[in-house]
C-alpha cells in the first residue's frame, strides 16, 4: 500500500503534464489543426495573438497528424475538440453524419457582438471580414458547404499550377518567360526539355531529365481530364462521369508519355526520385523540368535550394478550352470546423471568426506560401510572398473554372480506384477509355450504394 | 475431507475473506479489462457486422447485408487473393529458412555469438525503418539490389513500381524477421537429445536424415506453433506493405488488414469493416484448425 502511495506520489508530482496551462477563469477552448513545423508555427501566431488581446477565452493548439480519423474517432466518442481544420474534401463525410455545426447558424446568433468584441475589447480596427460570399473568393466560398450547411470555413486554400525550371528552358532554347499554355505546347516542351544519359541506347534508355511526367509527385491522380474539360462527378443526378470524353482524352494524353518514352523507362526513372520535403526532390534535383505542383512547394524551394531558378504558371489545357482570363485548376481548402457536439460553439465561433480577420488569413497564407482565399487581396499581399508567382495561383483561386476535389461522401473511395489503376494507365497496354469505363462503373456503384444507405438512414431517423 | 482441503478450508486469522474471495479480487483487473477492452468490444463488433455503420451516426440493423456485399466485392477478393499468396509463400520459406539458419546457427562455428546477433538483430528494427529502408534497396534505379543483379549481368525489375513484382518483393521483405522464429527454433533445438544424435550417428545417417528424422521431428510441436504464429502474422500483414505501397500499383499490394482498415477509417463503413473481421477470425481459426489436423501425425510431443 505503502509503495502504490508513494508512486502515487510520484506521478502526481512528476508525471505528465497537460502540454499547456490555461489562466484561472478562462473558457478553454480546444483546436486541433494537421500542421507541424513552419505551418504550425504560423497558426500558433495566431491563436497567442487571439489569447493575447482578450481574457476570456483561451485557445489551446494541438498540432497532430492523421486528423481526420482523430476527427472521426473524438466524435463518435462525443469528445471532439472545439474546433478541428479539416479538408474541404472531408466534409461531406462529416456533414451527412450531423457531425458539424452549421456555422451560418452561430454566425446569425453571434456575428454583431463577436464584431463589437473585436473593436471593443480587442481594440482591432474594423475591418471587411465577414462570413459572407462577398469577402471570399467564389469558388474557396462554395468549397465549405455541403449539402447546404456552412460546415466550416477556409483557414488556408490552395491551387496547383505548372512549376517549371528556367535554366532548363533557357538550356534547350525555350523561352523561360513564355510557358507552355495548352497541351501541345506542353508536349513540345516536355520532348525538348527531356534529356538522356550518356550512353543511353535505343534498346535500354535510361533517363537523365523528363520533360514532364503526370505521375511526379503523384498526388493527383485523378485529374487529367478536367484540362480537358472534364469532370468525375455530377452532383446533380449524382452521377460518376470518370468515362466522359473529355477524361478519356486526358488519360490517352496521360498514356501517350509511356507510349512515347516507354513505360519501364519512366517507372525506372521516377523510383530514383528523392522526397518530396528534400533537395533530391525532382524539380529541384533536375530530374524532371516541368511538374504540377501547389503554391506550398515555394517553401520548400526555400527551404532547400534558395537559389533555384524557377517560375510557375497556371497548368496548361487543351487548346480548344484555353481561356487566360480563366484558368484551369485545383483548388482545395483546409477548413476550420466547430463539431456539433463541441463543447463550447460559441467560443469557438469567436477565435474563427478572428481567424477569418483580413490580416489574419492574410498573414497565415503568406507564411504557408499560399494564395489568398479571400475575393480581394491588396497589392501588398504579394509584396514580399514565400512564393514569388502567388499571383498565378490568386488566379486560379478566383477562376470560376478552379475546381475541387468532387464533393461527395464516397470520394475517398472513389479516388482509391485512380490512385489503384494509375500503374494500369501507365503501362498503356490497356486503352484508357476501357479503364475509365471500369472504373466509372465501379464509382457509380459506390454512389448508389452510399444513396441507398442515406435513404435508409433518413427513414429511419424520421 | 483430506487434510490438505482443511487447512485450503480454514480461516486464517485476520484475513476478512474466503480464499476464493481474495483470488478473484487479485485477478479482477485483469477481468475487467478483459470484459471491458475484448469481449465487449468483441461482441460489438459482430452486431456492427450486421449493421449500417459510420462511426458517427448510430448503427442500424442490415442483417447480412455487409456480408453480401462483400461476397461481390472485387477489391475484397483481389486482397484476399493477395493475402493468400502471400502467406502461401511466405510461410512455407520463412519456415525453412529459419529451421536452416537456427541449424547452422547451432553448430560450434567461430563467432557464433554475432551470428546470433546478427539474425536477431532486423527484428528490433522498428516497422517503418525497415519499411524505408527496403524501398531503397527495392529501388529499380539506383536500388543495391537490382546493382547486385547488375553485376551478373541480370536487369532488375522495378519492383514497387510493376504489379508482377510486388509480391515477390514483398515475400523477400518478409524474409527479413525470420530472425524471431530462429530464435524459438534455436532454443528448441539445444533441447533435443545428443543421445538421439548418437543412436543416428550409430545407425550411420548422414547431416541431411539427422535433420529430417531426428532434429524435425524432436522440435515440430515448436514448428507448429512458429507456423500457427506466422499464419496469424501473414493475415495480419499491414504496416509494410501500407507505407511502401499503399492502395497502388493495380493494388498488387493491398491487403486483406489494409482494406479492412480503409473500409473502418478512410471509407468510415465500420459496418464492413467489422464484417471483414469476423471473416478474417474464421479463417484464421479455421486455418489453425486445419493446421492443427494435419499435424496431429506430424507432430511428436515428447511424453
Amino acid at each position: 500500500m505503502g509503495a502504490l502511495a508513494a508512486t502515487g506520489l510520484g506521478f502526481a508530482l512528476f508525471g505528465p503534464r497537460q502540454a499547456q496551462e490555461a489562466p484561472a477563469g478562462r473558457v478553454v477552448i480546444d483546436y486541433w489543426e494537421k500542421w507541424t513545423g513552419q505551418e504550425g508555427d504560423a497558426m500558433q501566431a495566431v491563436v497567442d495573438r487571439f489569447n493575447a488581446l482578450q481574457s476570456r477565452i483561451y485557445v489551446r493548439y494541438f498540432s497532430m497528424s492523421a486528423i481526420d480519423q482523430k476527427a472521426l474517432v473524438s466524435m463518435a466518442g462525443g469528445a471532439p475538440p472545439d474546433l478541428i481544420g479539416l479538408w474541404n474534401f472531408s466534409l461531406p463525410q462529416f456533414v451527412e453524419a450531423g457531425a458539424l455545426a452549421d456555422l451560418a447558424v452561430l454566425d446569425r446568433q453571434h456575428a454583431d457582438e463577436v464584431s463589437r468584441a473585436f473593436a471593443d475589447e480587442y481594440g482591432l480596427e474594423p475591418d471587411d471580414s465577414v462570413l459572407a460570399p462577398e469577402y471570399y473568393a467564389p469558388q474557396v466560398w462554395r468549397l465549405n458547404f455541403h449539402n447546404g450547411l456552412m460546415a466550416g470555413m477556409v483557414n488556408t486554400c490552395s491551387t496547383m499550377g505548372l512549376y517549371y525550371n528556367r535554366a532548363a528552358f533557357r538550356d534547350v532554347g525555350l523561352d523561360p518567360d513564355n510557358p507552355p499554355k495548352n497541351i501541345a505546347e506542353l508536349d513540345e516542351a516536355a520532348d525538348r526539355l527531356t534529356t538522356y544519359k550518356p550512353g543511353s541506347s535505343s534498346e535500354s534508355p535510361r533517363l537523365d531529365r523528363a520533360g514532364f511526367l503526370h505521375r511526379e509527385p503523384g498526388w493527383w491522380n485523378w485529374l487529367w481530364g478536367y484540362h480537358f474539360g472534364g469532370k468525375l462527378y455530377d452532383p446533380e443526378t449524382n452521377t460518376a462521369t470518370a468515362a466522359a470524353p473529355e477524361n478519356v482524352r486526358g488519360y490517352e494524353w496521360l498514356q501517350s508519355y509511356p507510349k512515347k518514352y516507354g513505360t519501364d523507362t519512366l517507372v525506372s526513372f521516377q523510383s530514383g526520385f528523392g522526397g518530396y520535403n528534400s533537395v533530391q526532390q525532382a524539380l529541384l534535383s533536375d530530374q524532371v523540368a516541368m511538374t504540377l505542383h501547389g503554391s506550398f512547394l515555394a517553401n520548400v524551394i526555400q527551404r532547400f535550394k534558395p537559389d533555384f531558378d524557377y517560375a510557375a504558371a497556371p497548368f496548361p489545357v487543351a487548346a480548344e478550352i484555353y481561356d487566360p482570363t480563366q484558368p484551369v485548376g485545383l483548388i482545395e481548402s483546409d477548413t476550420l470546423c466547430i463539431p456539433s457536439a463541441a463543447r463550447h460553439p460559441r467560443e469557438a465561433y469567436e477565435f474563427l471568426r478572428f481567424t477569418q480577420r483580413r490580416e489574419n488569413v492574410e498573414r497565415l497564407a503568406r507564411l504557408h506560401a499560399k494564395p489568398s482565399p479571400l475575393r480581394y487581396s491588396p497589392p501588398s499581399f504579394a509584396e514580399g510572398h514565400t512564393n514569388k508567382y502567388i499571383e498565378i495561383h490568386n488566379r486560379i483561386a478566383q477562376s470560376e473554372r478552379a475546381f475541387p476535389k468532387p464533393l461527395t461522401r464516397i470520394w475517398p473511395q472513389y479516388e482509391q480506384e485512380f490512385n489503384a489503376e494509375i500503374a494500369k494507365f501507365w503501362r498503356a497496354e490497356i486503352p484508357a477509355k476501357d479503364i475509365l469505363t471500369e472504373i466509372e462503373r465501379r464509382a457509380q456503384g459506390m454512389l448508389d450504394r452510399a444513396a441507398t444507405k442515406r435513404a435508409r438512414r433518413d427513414k429511419a431517423n424520421a | 475431507m483430506s487434510s490438505s482441503a482443511a487447512v485450503k478450508q480454514a480461516k486464517v486469522p485476520g484475513r476478512r475473506f474466503p480464499e476464493w474471495a481474495t483470488g478473484v479480487l487479485f485477478v479482477s483487473p485483469w477481468i475487467i479489462g478483459f470484459l471491458l477492452f475484448m469481449a465487449l468490444p468483441i461482441g460489438l463488433s459482430f452486431y456492427y457486422s450486421l449493421s449500417d455503420y459510420t462511426v458517427l451516426e448510430p448503427p442500424i440493423f442490415v442483417g447480412t447485408a455487409n456480408y453480401e456485399r462483400l461476397a461481390s466485392d472485387p477489391v475484397f477478393w483481389k486482397v484476399m487473393r493477395n493475402t493468400i499468396l502471400y502467406a502461401a509463400i511466405s510461410i512455407p520459406v520463412g519456415t525453412i529458412l529459419a529451421l536452416v539458419i537456427a541449424a547452422l546457427l547451432n553448430t560450434n562455428v567461430k563467432g557464433l555469438t554475432f551470428f546470433r546477433a546478427a539474425v536477431f538483430l532486423p527484428t528490433l528494427v522498428p516497422l517503418v525503418a525497415a519499411a524505408m529502408v527496403w524501398m531503397w534497396l527495392f529501388n529499380g534505379e539506383l536500388g543495391l539490389i537490382n546493382t547486385a543483379l547488375g553485376f551478373i549481368g541480370i536487369t532488375g525489375p522495378n519492383w514497387l513500381g510493376d504489379a508482377a513484382w510486388v509480391m515477390p518483393a514483398l515475400i523477400i521483405m518478409s524474409l527479413w524477421s525470420v530472425g524471431q522464429a530462429v530464435v524459438i527454433y534455436l532454443a528448441a533445438l539445444q533441447d533435443v537429445p545428443t543421445s538421439l544424435y548418437e543412436a543416428a550417428d550409430l545407425d550411420g545417417m548422414g547431416v541431411v536424415r539427422k535433420f529430417l528424422n531426428v532434429t524435425v521431428p524432436m522440435i515440430s510441436p515448436v514448428i507448429l506453433f512458429n507456423v500457427i504464429m506466422a499464419i496469424i502474422a501473414a493475415w495480419q500483414v499491414f504496416a509494410v506493405p501500407y507505407i511502401m505501397l499503399g492502395d497502388g500499383v493495380e493494388r498488387a499490394g493491398y491487403f486483406y488488414t489494409m482494406y479492412l482498415y480503409d473500409q473502418a477509417f478512410r471509407f468510415l463503413n465500420m459496418g464492413a469493416a467489422s464484417a471483414m473481421a469476423w471473416v478474417q477470425l474464421v479463417i484464421i481459426l479455421a486455418l489453425t484448425g486445419l493446421t492443427f489436423i494435419i499435424s496431429k501425425r506430424a507432430v511428436h510431443y515428447r511424453a
